[in-house]
């Protein structure tokens, strides 16, 4: 029981502290809004008012000293120079500026404090994890919100805004204010009642509890990281593609209006569309036309490279290098060695063939037919993956004893017999968790099919992730591509599942 | 293997390595050539590796040339220009300045400017005349290297020539009778068409025969085709008949020893050639020099002569007005709309307007010469190329996605290593999951929560912003980036942290609990040390992430001063014109440290990307 009363103490000041965190957030936004709101227009106006009073009296000083030195007449010349005009009505709007970031200046302080005091309040939560930390934290936290109110106030009140912060804001916070103190003063005094209890819990912890904390606290800035930046647009992810979200109704999205909900109609359209199972087609020719190129290519190489032999060192490398180079560059050199009159490939197909018809020019339109524009992202893709499949079957093969391949000699196998009897088998379990990945990466490869085709031949060539993109990102339809993007995930959850049921990959997770 | 292997076996092994090293090398050494070609010979047919003439012309522009940043230093000057021109005519109107000498001067500028115009216009013929004689003298090149090939040819034995002759002779006469055949069919099947497009009489029969026209019209379209085919070939083969014809003439009309001479001649000829190209390269070099250096005059000219010319005008419209407002006429400002410095919130123009605004003429001159200087020298226009922006942007992201990723990275696969606690089954193949999702699927719900976020309206954030002199915006796409990126380097670092802390046995750690250290402290103190290569991995692993990435930057980012190195690149690799030269010579400068680092690195690498247990 204690320790269950114990750990309610703990998650409630936990809860605490991130409620007036919450509760800062909103009196800053609330700040902002009256700032935008009523002042800047205001205070202008008044500024502007000065600066011509101002003005007129500096007009009156000009015309005299021009009266002494000038040769010319200038009792009717009532203009200064307008570019002394605009130097003067900046330094009066800079001035402007100044007032207002100092009349912020206080509040601005104390929040930067809090949130400073936050951060090392979440460090020291995870170091020590002690209930009193986290009873001086919210302590000093209230003590600090009370400053922070009262220099708010000041600021609002130089302002001249004081009706409405009254009417709207302060009664809310000040009951928050009064809540907070309570709940503050109830955990105080079911510590000083338990303390003793907490104590001898404490003493009689075992250190395996304690690391299981630890664990947790060690694990916990990731998680919040990625429940905020993966799981939430996840899950939002959904919600999008249930609505009908576009160009026309994305710009009363972003001012805050609710998405309007529109039931299945996006998957109902996906699926109904023959499109949609053209790409998917194409998408499994091109995973798996990409993938056995890259296996087979690559444990071929490492097998080739995998013995004591002359210039390894500098064939390794060089063998490396289409892994090295980023992405993106690969494919647009790749794009420019297709090019039909002056690309590498056509120009050397053509000395190929010049052996056999002399008279024939290869001219192959590479980047304007979806066929082999099509083929063309397949050699492309080929090149770049090769070499992560050759260095992992490379450290798969150097793991394997060479006790086996010298009995298998013993035994007199051929080599071809090692091969298919010692090295694939002993390859399989390095090989299936890179095999699974790489199938979702080809899958999920943007790169090389939407940079090879630049924007063009949309819907001939595009495999399913290229076609979601552009239809997210060049035709505006954000629900359609949402409910797209749930159904490609779908598709690889089953595909992965059942591989890694079929390969028993789930033991390499300890 | 104990026992060597044949030498035959290890020469195919050898081969085939060394085939696919080509393979593997190729497109990134064509780069390299086109990237040291120069501009306007980007394209060519040659396949080779080796650059003919190679130059750095396409780095330097790369690297000083091209400056996007929305033309500071050209405001800078009309600044300055118009501070003068204003300092000319308030010293004009106080009198110290006769109006004769301005009017002097005007003329005294223009001259000059004209001088240099024209000299700069000369010096442009020559470098054309130069370079045009350079493609002559490569073409003459060329055809004399043709001419040594058939001398060559004509050294070798007559009966040979001759087999060849007739063997091309038969293919060109069987081309031709096809070419006839072909020819006198089309023409048959030409007329029938006529004839059946006469015969039509009712409607019944229209359909019938519309559909034998159809087919008739794909039999010539058909035959026409093969027929195109046919005369390439026998063109082809024309030619070479005549070839060899004037081959065996002059086996027949001179001696072999003739023919030997005349080689020799043609070579020494092509050496001549090939030493005159050489200098006509240097002499080109040298007046591109010049050149720059006139531009560089004619523009300090050329300022010069606007700001008098403008000052003079405002003179004469100011005694314009005077004599209006004499006359009693009513006048409302005219004479300074011209003169008005333009200060667009711009911070920098105004801090130089303060600095610049005390100073007499001869001072302002001086400020001139020293930005032209400035101007011209090669690190002030490194700094302003549009390529160390985009590279400064990309190293600012990938920067803090790498220290970001890593701290995150570092305790949580440390958790994951060492503990068994509720949810760790679950929580590893979450991060494993991650890499399913399609890249839109987080991408496009964070565009659309992140455009209804804009931290302008935030504005105390704008307000410390600001005394942090940072730009808001700027802050904003950087940040919404980051982001991005950290979650898709973030799953894959917490499981190659977590494979690195696998390899590290956990007694270390329980012995240092016994002497008294905190779960903590033995995290810190005995493990970080020892996996510091894990985290230089990590880290290259995250920077590759950012560095590397095209598809979420050309959604977040519109603005050309945010564009980070591979937009920029691509930018540079448009849809219908492609600047070939300085978009290979910047690729290769991204590529180079990418590269080196992955080159470095790749060892430890791998061990990572097995995925930590499965290895073991």
């Amino acid at each position: 029981m204690n320790e269950l009363r114990q750990n309610i103490a703990k998650v409630s000041g936990v809860f605490f502290f991130i409620m007036f965190l919450m509760l800062f957030f909103e009196r800053v936004e609330f700040l902002g809004e009256l700032l935008d709101k009523n002042d800047t227009r205001n205070s202008l106006k008044k500024a502007i008012k000065k600066e011509k009073v101002f003005e007129e009296s500096e007009i009156k000083k000009d015309k005299d000293t021009y009266s002494k030195f000038s040769r010319f007449n200038l009792s009717n010349f009532t203009s200064v120079p307008k570019y002394k005009k605009e130097m003067l009505k900046f330094e009066t709007v800079k001035q402007y500026q100044e007032k207002e970031t100092k009349a912020m200046y206080k509040p601005n302080i104390i929040f930067s404090l809090i949130v400073f005091i936050a951060l090392l309040a979440t460090i020291l939560i995870v170091l020590y994890q002690r209930i009193s930390v986290v009873l001086i934290l919210n302590a000093l936290l209230t003590i600090v919100l009370i400053f922070y109110d009262i220099a708010l106030v000041s600021a609002i009140k130089k302002m001249g805004l004081e009706k409405t912060f009254y009417s709207s804001w302060g009664v809310a916070e000040s009951i928050q204010h009064i809540l907070n103190i309570m709940l503050y003063i109830y955990i105080g005094v079911f510590l000083l009642l338990n303390r003793k209890k907490i104590n001898k819990a404490k003493k009689g912890k075992s250190i395996k509890e304690n690391i299981y904390e630890f664990a947790y606290s060690m694990l916990a800035p990731a998680i919040i990281v990625v429940i905020i930046i993966i799981v939430y647009p996840f899950l939002y992810n959904f919600r999008i593609s249930f609505s009908s979200l576009n160009l026309k109704r994305f710009f009363s999205f972003i001012q805050g209006n609710k998405l309007s909900f529109n039931g299945v109609e996006n998957y109902v359209s996906i699926f109904s569309d023959g499109l949609f199972w053209r790409t998917l087609m194409r998408t499994v020719i091109w995973t798996f036309t990409n993938l056995i190129f890259h296996v087979i290519a690559g444990v071929f190489l490492a097998i080739m490279l995998n013995r004591k032999m002359n210039l390894r060192n500098i064939y390794q490398p060089i063998l490396i290098l289409p892994w090295a180079i980023p992405q993106f560059i690969a494919v647009l050199v790749w794009r420019g060695m297709f090019n039909t009159r002056y690309g590498a490939v056509n120009l050397f197909l053509t000395r190929v063939v010049k052996v056999f018809k002399p008279w024939y020019q290869v001219e192959i339109p590479w980047l304007t037919d979806p066929f082999w524009l099509f083929t063309g992202a397949i050699l492309t893709n080929i090149w770049l993956g090769i070499p992560f499949m050759m260095m992992i079957a490379l450290g798969g093969l150097q793991s394997i004893p060479e006790t086996y391949y010298e009995a298998a000699d013993i035994d007199g196998a051929s080599s071809w017999q090692k091969i298919c009897h010692i090295t694939i088998p002993q390859l399989k379990p390095v090989m299936t968790p890179a095999i699974i990945m790489g199938t979702v990466w080809t899958f999920n490869n943007l790169n090389v099919i939407y940079l090879l085709s630049n924007d063009t031949l949309t819907g001939k060539v595009d495999i399913l992730v290229t076609y979601v993109y552009k239809a997210a990102f060049n035709l505006y339809r954000y629900g359609y591509a949402a409910a797209f993007s749930a159904v490609i995930f779908a598709i690889l959850m089953i595909f992965s599942i059942i591989m890694i049921k079929v390969s028993k990959v789930e033991e390499g997770v300890r | 293997m104990a026992i060597r292997e044949k030498l035959s076996k290890r020469l195919i092994i050898h081969a085939i390595i060394i085939f696919s090293c080509i393979l593997s090398l190729y497109p990134i050494l064509r780069v390299m050539t086109i990237s040291l070609r120069p501009g306007d010979r980007a394209f060519s047919d040659s396949l080779s590796v080796v650059p003919e003439n190679p130059t750095l012309e396409a780095y330097k522009e790369i690297l000083f040339r091209k400056g996007y940043k929305g033309g500071e230093a050209r405001k800078e000057h009309s600044l300055l220009r118009r501070i003068k021109t204003q300092k000319i005519y308030e010293n004009a109107v106080d009198g110290k300045i006769a109006k004769s000498t301005i009017e002097e001067n005007i003329e005294k500028f223009n001259t000059k400017q004209n001088y240099h115009e024209k000299e700069l216009e000369k010096m442009e013929i020559k470098y054309r005349k130069i370079k045009d004689e350079n493609s002559e003298l490569e073409s003459k090149i060329k055809a004399n290297e043709e001419k040594i090939r058939e001398y060559k040819l004509a050294k070798k034995n007559k009966a040979g020539i001759i087999k060849k002759k007739e063997k091309v002779e038969t293919i060109a006469a069987k081309e031709n009778s096809k070419h006839k055949k072909l020819n006198t069919e089309k023409d048959e099947l030409q007329e029938k068409l006529s004839r059946m497009s006469g015969q039509i009489t009712s409607s019944q029969e229209l359909m019938k025969i519309e559909k034998d026209l159809n087919n008739l019209r794909t039999e010539i379209s058909n035959i026409s085709n093969e027929m195109k085919k046919i005369k390439n070939k026998r063109g082809y083969f024309q030619k070479e008949t005549k070839n060899y014809e004037e081959i065996l003439r002059l086996k027949e009309h001179k001696s072999i020893g003739d023919i030997e001479k005349e080689i020799s001649i043609l070579k020494n000829k092509n050496l001549n050639l090939k030493d005159n190209i050489v200098y006509n390269i240097r002499d080109m070099k040298k007046l591109g020099q010049r050149i720059v250096t006139e531009v560089e005059r004619k523009n300090l000219y050329e300022d010069e002569y606007l700001a008098w010319k403008y000052a003079l005008d405002g003179i004469l419209r100011y005694e314009d007005v005077q004599e209006k407002l004499e006359q009693g006429e009513e006048v409302s400002d005219p004479i300074i709309e011209d003169g008005i410095i333009n200060l667009k919130g711009n911070e920098l123009l105004r801090e130089k307007y303060e600095e610049y605004k005390n100073l007499n003429i001869a001072d302002v001159d001086e400020a001139m010469l020293e930005l032209s200087e400035k101007q011209s020298k090669n690190w002030y226009k490194f700094l302003n190329s549009s390529f160390w922006l985009w590279m400064v942007n990309s190293v600012v992201v990938a920067f803090f996605t790498v220290f970001l990723g890593v701290v995150f990275s570092l305790t949580a696969g440390y958790a994951f290593s060492r503990y068994n606690f509720w949810g760790k089954k679950f929580g590893l193949t979450f991060f494993l999951v991650t890499q399913m999702f399609p890249p839109v699927m987080l991408l496009l719900p964070m565009y659309l929560v992140m455009s209804r976020i804009s931290i302008g309206d935030i504005s105390w954030l704008v307000n410390i912003l600001n005394a942090l002199r940072i730009d808001h915006e700027k802050f904003e796409v950087f940040s919404k980036l980051i982001t991005i990126y950290i979650t898709t380097a973030l799953p894959v670092c917490v499981w190659q942290m977590k494979g690195y802390y696998d390899t590290i046995p956990y007694s270390l750690e329980e012995a240092a609990l016994i002497d008294g250290c905190s779960p903590f402290q033995a995290f810190y103190k005995i493990i970080l040390p020892l996996v510091k290569p894990g985290i230089v991995v990590t880290a290259l692993f995250s920077f590759m992430a950012a560095w590397t990435d095209f598809v979420v930057a050309n959604v977040m980012v519109q603005s050309e001063k945010y564009k980070t190195l591979p937009l920029g690149l691509q930018s540079m690799n448009g849809r219908f014109k492609v600047e070939w030269a300085n978009f290979s010579a910047s690729s290769i400068l991204v590529m180079i440290p990418a590269v080196i680092l992955f080159m470095y690195l790749s060892k430890f690498l791998v061990s990572g990307l097995t995925m930590g247990g499965v290895k073991e």
